[in-house]
């Protein structure tokens, strides 16, 4: 009893410890975001609303990072069910506007590590904000099959979509850095941008 | 001509800011994601410093690379990492790094601790130049390696008995030579080199007084701080108050 007890003690030392270190790694990430932000003079539609955004994508990933492990006496693993964060946190953008419609298909047995999800839903913050410049509505649509993810999305006032970087060429330095940490693909389409990202 | 500074970090957005910071100060910078990266990049780029993030790919790579240019090169570098644990900091102090930051960072974070490196190399270099034909007719070779082994290990917990084994002589010929040649016991001259460079990096970084400690080779932060009243006559905080620029 008392090895285990101590045993015990030792895996909640290394949770800690682990969790602290990837607070701090969000933290930065967040802080170089908003400095690369000012470096590449990137314009928001709305600043405060993308901070504001980011901060939330980080506060439902510890949420759910914490019921998924409360049943558990020690985590064993940074992995979350995909579809419980990417739900969350659309629903959470969708509440202050009605112009953006999304697809999910069912991808409820599927977990992906908490730092690609939040990287994820920072992307999706950057192609929020690019909706509001537009005043436009989007539509997302998420896909899967066994390694990637695939995000297809669209505007409603872009007739061609092969032509999205060259629209947002001032504002995608960001967004383009997002997609390549989680070593993604863009594929420009007429009707639609898709990204591919091998998180699963 | 701008000085070379490799950025060995495998988080494009972190890597992006520290290059743009790098940028805008006047160096010259190059990024790399992993260990292979870094050594096929080393001859090429030629670096003067370099960054390094602990945690690269999941894995303690970047300590791996640390090791490297600690048995390797002269190449100072700098630990940039989220970990600030005891177990991480010893072992990242048997390395070597000329200074260890924790993120999230600054800007002035980044550049004191580059500047400061930098000028400390540079020093190094000169007093190796200017000093070198002085050195040799001023003392004997046992007690050069001996200073040079205190130099070396500096970060580290140095015995006196390591000394003497370093030196070759017998413990009494050894203390008597040394206090001869550089007018103060081993012990002192320890601790007055440890204290030398614990007031540097209290002046110049933002390191707090218990890294500052682990860095010189203390195992706690109160000895660390009794170590340094006595020496100083102040403690390391009111010493940073004092001095701090």
């Amino acid at each position: 009893m008392p090895n285990n007890l101590e045993e015990n003690n030792e895996g909640v030392k290394e949770i800690l410890d682990k969790t602290l270190h990837r607070f701090k790694n969000n933290l930065q990430t967040q802080l170089s975001l908003m400095n690369i932000q000012s470096s590449t003079n990137r314009t928001y539609f709305d600043d405060r609303k993308v901070i504001v955004d980011r901060i939330f994508a980080l506060t439902y990933l510890y949420d759910i990072f914490y019921r998924t492990n409360k049943e558990h006496t020690l985590p064993s693993d940074t992995f979350i069910y995909f579809q419980s964060y990417v739900l969350q946190f659309l629903q959470y953008l969708k509440s202050s506007t009605s112009e953006i419609d999304f697809e999910l298909t069912d991808t409820s047995h599927i977990k992906a590590d908490v730092d690609d999800l939040l990287i994820l839903a920072y992307i999706l913050v950057e192609i929020n904000d690019f909706r509001m410049s537009l005043n436009d509505r989007m539509v997302l649509e998420f896909n899967h099959n066994s390694k990637k993810v695939k995000l297809k999305f669209s505007f409603d006032k872009i007739e061609n979509h092969e032509k999205f970087p060259d629209l947002f060429e001032k504002q995608y330095k960001i967004f383009e850095l997002l997609v390549k940490q989680l070593k993604g693909t863009f594929d420009y389409k007429q009707k639609f941008v898709r990204l591919s990202f091998p998180i699963l | 001509m701008k000085t070379n500074i490799l950025i060995v970090e495998d988080d494009k957005i972190v890597s992006f800011e520290i290059q743009s910071i790098l940028n805008q100060n006047g160096f010259d910078s190059d990024i790399c994601e992993s260990y292979k990266c870094f050594i096929k990049n080393l001859d090429i780029f030629k670096p003067e410093l370099v960054l390094i993030d602990i945690d690269l790919n999941k894995k303690y790579e970047g300590i791996q690379i640390g090791s490297y240019l600690n048995s390797k090169s002269k190449i100072p570098f700098i630990y940039i990492t989220g970990y600030t644990d005891l177990e991480t900091f010893k072992r990242i102090q048997t390395t070597k790094p000329v200074a260890y930051l924790s993120k999230p960072f600054r800007e002035v974070d980044i550049i004191s601790n580059i500047e400061l490196a930098l000028y400390n190399k540079k020093s190094s270099f000169d007093d190796v130049g200017n000093q070198k034909a002085e050195e040799v007719s001023k003392y004997s070779k046992p007690i050069r390696r001996a200073l040079e082994y205190i130099h070396t290990n500096i970060n580290q917990e140095i015995k006196t008995d390591e000394l003497i084994r370093v030196s070759g002589w017998s413990r009494f010929h050894f203390i008597r030579e040394f206090g001869k040649e550089v007018s103060k016991t081993p012990y002192q001259y320890v601790l007055d080199e440890k204290m030398k460079l614990a007031s540097s990096k209290l002046k110049n970084t933002y390191q707090t007084v218990k890294e500052i400690a682990f860095d010189i080779g203390y195992t706690s932060n109160s000895s660390f701080t009794n170590a340094f009243v006595k020496h100083s006559g102040i403690s390391p905080s009111s010493f940073r108050k004092k001095y701090c620029r």
